[in-house]
């Protein structure tokens, strides 16, 4: 029976897929159906944030029902949740509202404020381990990193008496750097396309198990 | 006779067996075969195949013609399996029955053909009445027929009344008539030659032939065939001698030397000579240099067992190794336990019913036969003689016998075919097998032969290597048999084929050898029965562990292993001593006593509690046998400091060096400080609160001090090979114009990424264009919601729109926010599907906002829809997806403003055409927010309650101030009437923002020298204020850049302070662009950081390149 499914499975995800790939081509006849089927994995990828959304509050939930370790932040959790769930839909209501809505308060008060304060502190740790780079070994790897990171951190200044500096930060950042981006933009792009024809060809496992 | 010609074909047979198939007799070979070789090749089995010839042969066990080459290997050793020669041997006994079938009924019980497999059909078939066509296989019958064909042999001999040929001497082969002359003793020698052929041929073959009727067969073996297999067993286990303490070496034995011993045994007298042997011996061969002289071989006698001897011992013996004949019966019990399921299931296989005759064949379960057997299964009984004796072998020759060997002898030797002694083969130096009759390989076993033969390699080479490789070395000349000095007519190794000697047991050969036990028996412990267990039945794997007597039934190799165990010291060897030893002593350190007020107090013999970390201190004592360089001691103690291992005492120890029993509670204790000091170095950073410090200073001094002298602002110019034309594509948006934006970024990077937006939708805002949002991050639809809502609401904005400050930015009318688009980038192809499909369905994406309001939007094709797409995005992937499944589709112009860490990815597509502009980063936000911003006039304030103008009031601030290209209508309440040519937005279009300057210190081109001057005054709330008049000649006495297709104008966003004549009774509030000076503060702020960042890596890699050179020369020296 696994068996079974797994072929059906995998001849399914092959004739949609030709489908698809069919449907891209200028003038194809089933673009009709290959749209649809685009637009089915955009509502299916909705309803999957919602039950995600919901299994989130049930584990949570579950957590404090039980009194499992850390219950304490599991309620604040779902209370903040639904609160928010609230305020919303009071707000679609226009039951609640002003000129500036609660739910955008809330979110640049805490969403906001949160995630900079913890991106912020990037800047703090990036600091610290390159000081602390060559503290315990020192390669040449490690040297060349070091000093690409000081001209284009010096670089970008742009500061007129390092001028020297910018030209070679801009040339780092144009040159070498572009030339890795556009390598790996490359890589990205036969990967994905290696990944297609696996799914297409059946050997992507994933659908047969 | 049934019609049984038709045989199996090549393609069902094992690869081995499909070149030894012939033609039968009347029969072409198949066209592709090569012309049989001359019968007298002694290659011709192994180069041509003439058909089964040994199928053949053994069926046709009467004609008396020799065994073909093959045949006489299978006997000794052949690379078929045994269990199939055994079957050929039944089958060919199977058809001599049937031969007399009419007679003898009960040899072989009739069957219904339905009910029993095809193989088994043979027996029927060959005994009885032609079976149907239908209940029997062609190639079955087709195998019958052979016996009926009379033009088959054509040299075969005369036939009995029972169709068999009568065994004259005319008839007799050659390797078998050697028999005649065959003579192993004196009284052998006695006997007649006609007796002593007859004895020489094995009883089966006398039956077979017709010579000896089963009746007539010695009465032990009629008896035989009363008993059924498992008190056939127990007469073979009281035939064992005793075994001896050895046994417990037995399992190291191979095979092929068990063989040995089973030939030995059954040959050996049971008094051992009492001789000691070398030391030097192997263990798997202790014993058997010390049995009598007379019982072993006479290759055995050439063996030299010294060390000199062995140092300079020649592959091969001197002498060649004279054959005995081996216990076949013997060999054959050893190796039961090696019997395919099959072959075990057979109850009767032990008790044949014709002692004198292979087994019935029709009692085998042929259903369990693997099927290439089952088509070889049924020969026609027309041809074969008897077999010689397979297992005449000599010792040296069957230890290069392969495992399935030892499944051929035990089978072709089972107590189911058992061999009176006078029909035994004999094996001797005067009455072996003729040249041409031995088998090759064992021709191959001569001392004439290379050493190189007989490699492992050659000779495991399988299948025909094997035998082209010992025909090769012998030429072709030497027959098989003739080198053993086997003959099938042997008679004189049938006294060594009893039953007594059936089974072979190495411990009943070590016991005669008269070793001396090297177990002793635990007498005072053997007749101890726990109290409660009386009359218990002992479990059967207790049973197979008793240390029993050696010899009886209840000794076993696993009891002996056990008794091994107790064995004294004394009699174990200096080895087995020292080791003991060794263990009881590690034994004794590894595991201290355990305290008595230990939970396992008093329990012997189990894992005794110990304290880890006190084996880790231990682990000190341990390696300090171990050397160790500086590395590895550093290494050392870096893991013992993470450990806190450093903290620990070191173990106490007793006199004799053993650590004691640790006192739990002071181990805890030390465990604990030492984690509180792990923890207190953890917390002494201070490297990390120096970097820390610093940064946050160099982050926020210049809110605090004017670094405009020491810092200066960036050039307000962009690049076009790192800008493109973004300014250019936003200023191309007219009124009514909507832009798709793509709001991929969240909280996390709006500090770098607002910078970005704010301008960009504020210009496009300007333009009079209608942003559209739309983002696959949920968090980014929420903070574009938040960044739209403070653009609609900012006063400036509002200002140079024309709108009151009431009167904010609103959608769908102004922007839209579409709802957060899940699927990631297949949202993305979603979103232009009805774009780039006619047929396709507006799913409604565009339909309703964030909020659920309608947006108005019709949207069917997003080229004719939107004039832009922008892409704001903070990492490279999510634009790589808008520029694939968007910009490549839609083919509208697309811009990006990505983060700097995203600029790299960015840049190949700005190069390759695919954006249309790229900003990046706070410095671009910079630029970009600075030209717009001094490229906007200040504008009045207007009233709150008043009627929109429809044009934003622009306050002139200074004569180089870029006035607007139109004059701008400054209607003002509600009387105003506005001019048909103004322009809706306050940018207008002759403005050209941006210039191209070559980065980054190149000398503009345009007519203004770009001078962004922070002015940290010029933020007035309440002046100035000018009347109606004023502002309109302001407007048009301001001086307007002719434009020119190439020219980019240059603005100054140098505010003008109000002048003190400016009309106090002035109603309006002139609104200077916003943030100006927080923008040049950050600016500031992150030059400084960055400044401090490199500076403190700067510092700390050379502080550590110094130290780690310093230590490094210290590590040198």
């Amino acid at each position: 029976m696994k068996r079974i499914s797994g072929i059906l499975a995998s001849a399914l995800v092959i004739g949609l897929g030709l489908i698809t790939l069919w449907g891209l081509f200028p003038g194809s006849p089933v673009a009709f159906i290959a749209t649809v089927l685009v637009q089915l994995v955009v509502v299916v990828s909705a309803a999957a944030v919602l039950i995600g959304v919901i299994n989130l509050l049930w584990v949570h939930l579950r957590r404090v029902l039980r009194g499992d370790p850390g219950w304490p932040y599991s309620l604040a959790l779902f209370f903040a949740a639904l609160a928010v769930i609230v305020i919303v839909t009071l707000e679609r209501l226009n039951l609640i509202g002003g000129e500036v809505s609660l739910s955008t308060f809330l979110f640049n008060a805490v969403q906001v404020s949160v995630e900079s304060a913890l991106a912020s502190l990037i800047v703090f740790f990036l600091v610290y381990a390159a000081a602390r780079l060559f503290r315990h070994r020192v390669t040449w790897s490690s040297l060349l990193f070091v000093v690409t990171l000081l001209i284009i951190l010096i670089g970008w200044l742009h500061i007129p008496a390092l001028d020297f500096f910018s030209g070679v930060s801009e040339w780092i950042r144009t040159i070498p750097a572009s030339a890795g981006a556009r390598g790996l933009l490359i890589g990205i792009a036969l990967g994905v396309a290696t990944a297609g024809v696996r799914v297409l060809l059946g050997q992507d496992p994933s659908y047969r198990e | 006779m049934p019609d049984n010609r038709q045989m199996p074909q090549g393609e069902d047979l094992p690869d081995w067996l499909r070149g030894h198939i012939h033609p039968y007799p009347g029969e072409e070979p198949a066209p592709s075969e090569s012309p049989a070789e001359p019968a007298g090749s002694p290659l011709s089995w192994a180069e041509e195949p003439e058909g089964d010839s040994e199928a053949l042969w053994f069926a046709d066990a009467g004609s008396q013609r020799p065994p073909p080459d093959e045949i006489a290997d299978m006997g000794g050793e052949a690379m078929e399996p045994s269990w199939l020669f055994d079957d050929l041997d039944e089958e060919a006994a199977g058809a001599a029955d049937a031969g007399t079938g009419p007679a003898e009924p009960e040899a072989v019980p009739p069957s219904p053909a339905e009910a029993l497999p095809d193989w088994l059909e043979i027996a029927d078939s060959l005994g009885e009445e032609p079976a149907p066509a239908a209940a029997i296989p062609d190639w079955l019958a087709a195998a019958g027929a052979i016996e009926a064909d009379e033009g088959f042999v054509e040299d075969e001999p005369a036939a009995d009344e029972e169709g068999f040929p009568s065994p004259d001497a005319a008839a007799v082969p050659d390797w078998l008539a050697a028999a005649d002359e065959l003579t192993l003793d004196d009284e052998e020698e006695a006997v007649p030659e006609e007796e002593a052929a007859e004895a020489a041929t094995p009883e089966w073959v006398l039956v077979d032939t017709g010579q000896l009727s089963p009746e007539h067969l010695p009465p032990e073996a009629a008896a035989e065939e009363d008993l059924t297999y498992e008190e056939w067993q127990e007469i073979q286990a009281e035939a064992e001698r005793e075994p001896s303490a050895e046994e417990m070496l037995a399992e190291e034995v191979p095979d092929w030397f068990e063989e040995i011993g089973a030939e030995e045994a059954s040959e050996v007298p049971s008094e051992p000579v009492g001789k000691t042997g070398p030391e030097f011996v192997p263990d798997w061969y202790l014993g058997l240099e010390e049995q009598g002289e007379a019982a072993q071989p006479e290759w055995f006698d050439n063996l030299d067992f010294s060390v000199e001897a062995l140092a300079a011992a020649p592959i091969l013996p001197e002498e060649p190794p004279e054959p005995e004949p081996p216990a076949v019966e013997a060999a054959a019990a050893a190796s039961l336990d090696e019997l395919p399921d099959w072959f075990a299931d057979m109850p009767d296989q032990a008790a044949p019913p014709d002692a004198g005759q292979p087994p019935d064949v029709g009692q085998l379960p042929g259903a369990e036969l693997p099927d290439w057997f089952a088509d070889i299964g049924a020969p026609p009984a027309a041809e074969a003689p008897a077999p010689p004796a397979p297992d005449a072998a000599p010792a040296a020759a069957v230890a290069e016998q392969p495992d399935w060997f030892a499944e051929f002898e035990e089978a072709v030797q089972s107590p189911a075919a058992p061999v009176t002694p006078a029909a035994a083969p004999v094996v001797g130096a005067e009455g072996g097998l003729a040249p041409g009759e031995a088998p090759d390989w064992l021709a191959g076993l001569s001392p004439e032969v290379p050493a190189e033969a007989l490699s492992s390699d050659a000779i495991y080479a399988g299948g025909d290597d094997f035998m082209k490789i010992i025909d090769e070395e012998l030429g072709g000349e030497i027959d098989p048999l003739a080198a053993l000095g086997l003959s099938a007519g042997g008679a004189a190794d049938a006294a060594l084929l009893s039953e007594k000697d059936a089974t072979f047991d190495l411990d009943a050969l070590l016991a005669e050898s008269g070793l001396p036990p090297i177990v002793e028996e635990r007498a005072e412990d053997e007749d101890e029965i726990v109290p409660g267990l009386e009359g218990a039945e002992m479990p059967d794997w207790l049973a197979d562990a008793q240390t029993g007597e050696p010899g009886t039934p209840g000794y076993s190799a696993v009891g002996a292993v056990l008794r091994r165990s107790e064995t004294p010291e004394e009699e174990l060897s200096e080895r087995l001593r020292l080791l003991r030893k060794r263990t009881g002593e590690a034994a004794a350190v590894a595991i201290p006593a355990a305290a008595p007020s230990d939970a396992l107090a008093g329990v012997t013999d189990g894992l005794s509690p110990t304290t880890v970390f006190s084996s880790v201190a231990v682990g000190r004592q341990v390696q300090a046998g171990v050397t160790l360089d500086k590395t590895q001691e550093a290494r050392v103690a870096t893991l013992s400091a993470l450990l806190g291992l450093e903290a620990l005492a070191e173990p106490e120890l007793d006199e004799e060096g053993r650590p004691l029993p640790v006192d739990k509670a002071a181990e805890a204790a030390r465990i604990k400080e030492a984690a509180r000091r792990a923890r207190a170095r953890s917390r002494r950073k201070p490297l990390r609160l120096v970097i820390t410090v610093a940064l946050v200073v160099a982050v926020i001094l210049p809110f605090f001090a004017d670094f405009s002298s020491l810092i200066s602002l960036p050039v307000a110019a962009f690049d076009p090979a790192r800008n493109g034309e973004m300014d250019a594509a936003i200023q191309a948006l007219r009124s009514g114009d909507r832009v798709l934006i793509g709001f991929e970024y969240g909280p996390t990077s709006a500090g770098e990424m607002d910078a970005l937006a704010v301008p960009l939708l504020m210009h496009i805002l300007l333009r009079g264009a209608q942003p559209v949002i739309v983002s696959t991050n949920p968090a980014g639809i929420l903070h574009a919601r938040d960044v739209l809502s403070r653009l609609a609401h900012d006063e400036f904005l509002l200002a140079q729109l024309g709108r009151p400050i009431d009167r904010p930015l609103t959608t769908p009318d102004d922007y839209v926010i579409l709802p957060y688009l899940p699927g990631g980038v297949v949202g993305l192809r979603a979103l232009t599907a009805t774009s780039t499909d006619v047929s396709a369905v507006d799913r409604g994406v565009f339909a309703v906002d964030l909020e659920g309001n309608p947006t108005g939007l019709n949207v069917r094709f997003l080229q004719t829809t939107f004039k832009l797409v922008l892409t704001l995005a903070e990492r490279g992937e999510d634009l790589r997806q808008w520029v694939e499944q968007v910009g490549v589709p839609v083919r509208l112009p697309l811009a990006a403003a990505v983060s700097v860490a995203a600029e790299p990815v960015a840049l190949p597509y700005l190069h390759s055409g695919q954006l249309v502009g790229l900003l990046s980063g706070y410095r671009d936000a910079y630029v970009y927010n600075a030209i717009l911003m001094a490229a906007l006039p200040p504008v009045v304030r207007l009233p709150l309650a008043g009627p929109t103008s429809r044009a934003a009031a622009a306050a002139i601030a200074g004569p180089t101030r870029t006035p607007v290209g139109e004059p701008a209508d400054i209607a003002e309440g509600p009387s105003a009437t506005p001019s048909p040519t103004a322009p809706v937005s306050g940018l207008p279009d002759t403005v050209r923002l941006i210039t191209y300057t070559p980065f980054p210190s190149a000398t503009p081109t345009a007519t203004f020298t770009p001078s962004i001057t922070p002015s940290p005054t010029q933020v007035p709330t309440e002046a100035p204020t000018l009347t109606e008049d004023e502002l309109t000649a302001a407007a048009e006495a301001s001086p307007t850049p002719p434009p020119t297709a190439t020219e980019r104008i240059f603005v100054t966003a140098t505010p003008q302070e109000a002048g003190p004549e400016a009309s106090p009774t002035a109603a309006r509030t002139v609104l200077l662009p916003p943030d100006q000076t927080y923008r040049d503060t950050r600016w500031y702020s992150l030059t400084l950081g960055t400044l401090a960042a490199a500076v403190l890596i700067g510092v700390g890699a050379l502080f550590n390149l110094a130290r780690f050179r310093s230590s490094r020369r210290r590590r040198d020296k």
